[in-house]
């Protein structure tokens, strides 16, 4: 497969977890907390009331001209569903991010979520991922139980279908505490990457700014909970606590970065004494992070290659799809950027993400595309 | 050279519908508003969408009221905005401008009725 003659990582795509089957896979309390849910979702589902994801028909999926339903804007939401989308897109290897878990940081019993993150990852590694086929997936480590959650890290890591461990920015301490170390530990050991997607923490549902519409809150808040957890694991030094950890940004396009490095910098030479572990300017810690190119700003093409000048692109971008929602990437609005050489294009499409993600199976792949 | 190419009954498409059709090597769609015929590529101009498979919606915008409150309303009474299914991007069918930045926009191309005949008129082969 694969687009232009390269192999394709697509980094993030949506998988919609079906609930009710999702609940045979939990233990204990929870199978009854599930059971006997009053409303479809166990969490509560993305933020507030304030619009329609699917842009009041405006964006459809499924049938061209046909009206999709919610769930199709959603994710994919069944394993035959994903071999379609990667012939679609032409992508060789696929990382399926969960839909309703990205709320879990939003369940208060620290029990509870580490329940529903167990039942998560056996039943998507029953049925769903097959490594094989290139369709994996992360294993989703709720920030409220860190000990619970290396536990689980650990429990199935062993499995190829497994390619990192996901993190939310909607953790209410932010992830350069130390109370997060069984979790950097055990990835680290496992050869896992962290992978922080973001979501809606921002200042819409948590401070001052209670926006009236979808298109503020995702603006700001998308960024505005990576620039968090950025900021707390430059800061507290993760990177000198678990120098082999590769660290992932996703779903927040790629500006927001750029003008976060130099405030850091200049902030630091100021205030060093406040982050002694720090052994080099914050910028240069954060040119050895990744970041997925997703939702790619629509900008003039020369300002938007100097942002990849800036951050290093070739090295440090990972295509990301983020199919099906509404502002997911076609391959092409990043492997056709006129300025990327060869070799980077290569690299941004496919190769970067084959050296941070635990890939069981990507020589396969690589050469069923050449 | 410009191509005049046949590419429909008018009675084939009714009012407020569009038809998806090849012409000429290019993906088109066919409008029909209170007003005649439009013709858009059925490309998009932000990520190549099928533009013109998108469903259709009466352009809303708003003004500021005397009481300083904000109004919403619609432009038109017609539903003669096709919205890219992939993303949102809004186009003016009649002019393939996108509404929020008209700068970006859809290809056009003038069509002729003839009678019962709709005539596409394409760039030079
Ligand atoms: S491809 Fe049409 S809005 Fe993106």
């Amino acid at each position: 497969m694969g687009y232009r003659g390269m192999h394709v990582v697509d980094a993030d795509a949506h998988y919609l977890e079906e609930i009710r089957d999702f609940a045979k896979y939990l233990k204990g309390p929870s199978v009854e907390r599930f059971a006997d849910w009053s409303g479809q979702y166990h969490m509560p589902a993305l933020v507030g009331e304030q619009y329609d994801v699917m842009l009041h028909g405006r964006t459809v999926r499924g049938a061209a001209g046909g009206k999709g339903d919610q769930d199709e804007m959603l994710g994919m939401s069944s394993p035959a569903d994903i071999p379609v989308v990667m012939k679609r897109f032409g992508i060789d290897t696929i990382v399926m991010i969960p839909t309703y878990m990205l709320m879990v940081e939003f369940v208060r019993n620290a029990n509870h979520a580490m329940d529903i993150c167990n039942g998560y990852i056996d039943y998507m590694l029953d049925g769903v991922c097959a490594p094989e086929e290139g369709i994996y997936t992360l294993v989703v480590a709720a920030g409220r139980d860190p000990v619970r959650a290396a536990k689980m890290i650990d429990r199935v890591a062993g499995s190829p279908a497994v390619c990192g461990v996901e993190m939310l920015g909607s953790v209410e301490l932010p992830l350069g505490a130390e109370a997060y170390n069984p979790i950097y530990e055990a990835a680290q050991h496992h050869g896992l990457p962290i992978v922080l997607h973001a979501n809606f923490l921002g200042p819409d549902l948590s401070s001052f700014a209670k926006f009236p519409s979808f298109v503020e809150s995702h603006a700001l808040d998308m960024t505005w909970c990576n620039q968090v957890q950025l900021v707390s694991m430059v800061m507290e030094g993760v990177p000198e606590r678990f120098p082999d950890l590769k660290i992932v940004f996703q779903e927040s396009g790629i500006t927001w970065v750029a003008g976060l490095m130099y405030r850091l910098d200049t902030e630091y030479m100021r205030r060093r004494v406040e982050a002694p572990l720090l052994r080099k300017l914050p910028s240069e810690y954060i040119k050895d992070f990744y970041f997925g190119t997703q939702p790619m700003e629509d900008m003039p093409r020369k300002h938007l290659k100097m942002f990849f000048e800036m951050l290093d692109a070739e090295n440090t971008f990972i295509y990301a799809s983020d199919w099906p929602h509404f502002d997911y990437d076609e391959p092409s609005a990043v492997a056709d950027l006129p300025f990327l050489s060869d070799a980077g294009r290569r690299k941004i499409m496919g190769e970067n993400a084959l050296g941070v993600f635990r890939f069981t199976e990507k020589t396969v792949n690589l050469e069923v595309s050449a | 050279m410009a191509r005049r190419l046949w590419a429909a009954r008018a009675s084939e498409i009714g009012p407020g519908e569009r038809i998806r059709l090849e012409l000429g090597g290019l993906e088109l769609g066919i409008f029909r508003l209170s007003d005649g015929f439009f013709a858009l590529e059925d490309k998009c101009p932000h990520q190549q969408g099928p533009v013109c498979s998108g469903n259709l919606f009466r352009e809303i915008t708003a003004t500021v009221a005397e009481d300083g409150r904000v109004r919403e309303r619609y432009a038109r009474d017609e539903a003669d905005v096709v919205a890219c299914p992939m993303h949102g991007w809004e186009f003016e069918i009649r002019t393939g401008e996108c509404l929020a930045n008209r700068r970006r926009k859809v290809q056009r191309f003038p069509v002729e009725v003839d009678g019962e005949d709709l005539y596409v008129i394409l760039p030079g082969g």
